[in-house]
């Protein structure tokens, strides 16, 4: 029992102290020195060194793919070229060394089944590289996907306003031959209406098509 | 449905998972094939099937394998702006924004127009309602 009640600790005691009022005077710190009530609500500098531990492993503080040679792992694929135009070729060889290093797997395996760890082990750098190719263009598959999706907002953009001056005609038009229906309304005097929102309107009228 | 890349890795570990299923459904069906002039091998643990039937399995184990595979090469070819450099990409994404930013633009001015018209409708309503008005006072003098 003891052991289970430990499993969620009970929060940490500063938690009390972020509060609106604690919260709104961080922001107004302005680079002053936080007094002992706020040091928990300024957020720590992000560190310098290259590692930082976090969650018991250490972790790169600039976010990027490790190259496959710094992580170890021979790389099987050309480098990609200024416009990605070997990715298709490379990533089609990959495909096709996996399935020809499966079938010699099996093969290994119906001979000599001691000997297939060489042959899981070269399967394994041919997927890891797989996925570190296809990871190196995600970044350019993003931009893509930024590119189609404000095509398609603008389009559906043009679309509205093509729909909304389209009835806004439509109803101007309606004000219009109700206008010329009701001759006497521009004849006669408006009493408790200012008169420059009248003589707007009669010009707004005139200057319908 | 997941971008490109997603279902690509996907399909890879799919394909990985049925490499082993395969090995595994060999490992599990597989005849015994006795030695010179001696009994052939039992295991109960072990399901060996007829010989007809196993050929089958493989061909169609082997057949769904050349399935992913053939999936994988459509989905490569189909990886969205393949032929495009990050500086044309970063070019378009520009003039999107200005065009887009227009857009808005060219929006904002339907929507002030449709309130100004509909500022027309009540002044318009106002009005007839004071004719009318007027009119029934009269007939009542």
């Amino acid at each position: 029992m003891s052991n289970l009640a430990t499993v969620f600790p009970p929060p940490p005691f500063y938690y009390e102290l972020f509060t609106e009022a604690n919260w709104e005077r961080a922001q107004n710190l302005n680079g002053q020195a936080p007094d002992e009530e706020l040091e928990y609500l300024v957020p720590p500098p992000p560190p310098e060194t290259p590692t930082y531990r976090g969650f018991g492993s250490i972790w790169n503080t600039e976010e990027k793919l490790v190259p496959l040679k710094e992580a170890g792992v021979e790389q099987l694929y050309e480098d990609l070229g200024p416009n990605n135009e070997n990715l298709v070729p490379e990533l089609k060889k990959l495909l096709k060394s996996v399935l020809v290093n499966f079938v010699t797997l099996v093969g290994i395996m119906s001979i000599n089944p001691e000997q297939f760890p060489a042959k899981v082990d070269d399967l394994r750098v041919l997927f890891i590289n797989i996925h570190h190719l296809l990871n190196l263009y995600r970044p350019h598959q993003s931009r893509e996907s930024l590119v189609l999706l404000m095509t398609e907002q603008i389009a559906a953009r043009r679309q509205e306003i093509v729909e909304m001056k389209a009835s806004n005609q439509e109803i101007e038009q309606r004000i219009k031959t109700l206008v010329e229906h009701l001759p006497n309304l521009t004849q006669m005097e408006p009493t408790d209406k200012p008169e420059s929102e009248w003589g707007q309107f009669d010009l707004e009228v005139d200057k319908l098509p | 449905m997941s971008d490109r890349l997603s279902q690509l890795q996907t399909c890879f570990d799919q394909l990985v998972t049925q490499f082993f299923s395969s090995l595994n459904y060999i490992n599990q069906h597989h005849e015994f094939v006795p030695a010179d002039g001696q009994q052939p091998v039992s295991d109960t643990a072990h399901q060996a099937l007829p010989k007809q039937q196993f050929t089958k399995d493989l061909e169609e184990l082997a057949k769904d394998m050349a399935m992913k595979a053939k999936q994988i090469e459509v989905l490569i070819d189909s990886l969205p702006g393949i032929d495009t450099s990050e500086k044309l990409q970063m070019e378009s994404l520009a003039s999107l924004e200005e065009e887009l930013l227009q857009v808005h633009q060219e929006r904002q001015e339907a929507i002030d127009e449709r309130r100004r018209l509909l500022g027309l409708c009540d002044d318009l309503i106002l009005r007839i309602t004071k004719d009318k008005v007027e009119l029934e006072l009269d007939e009542n003098a």
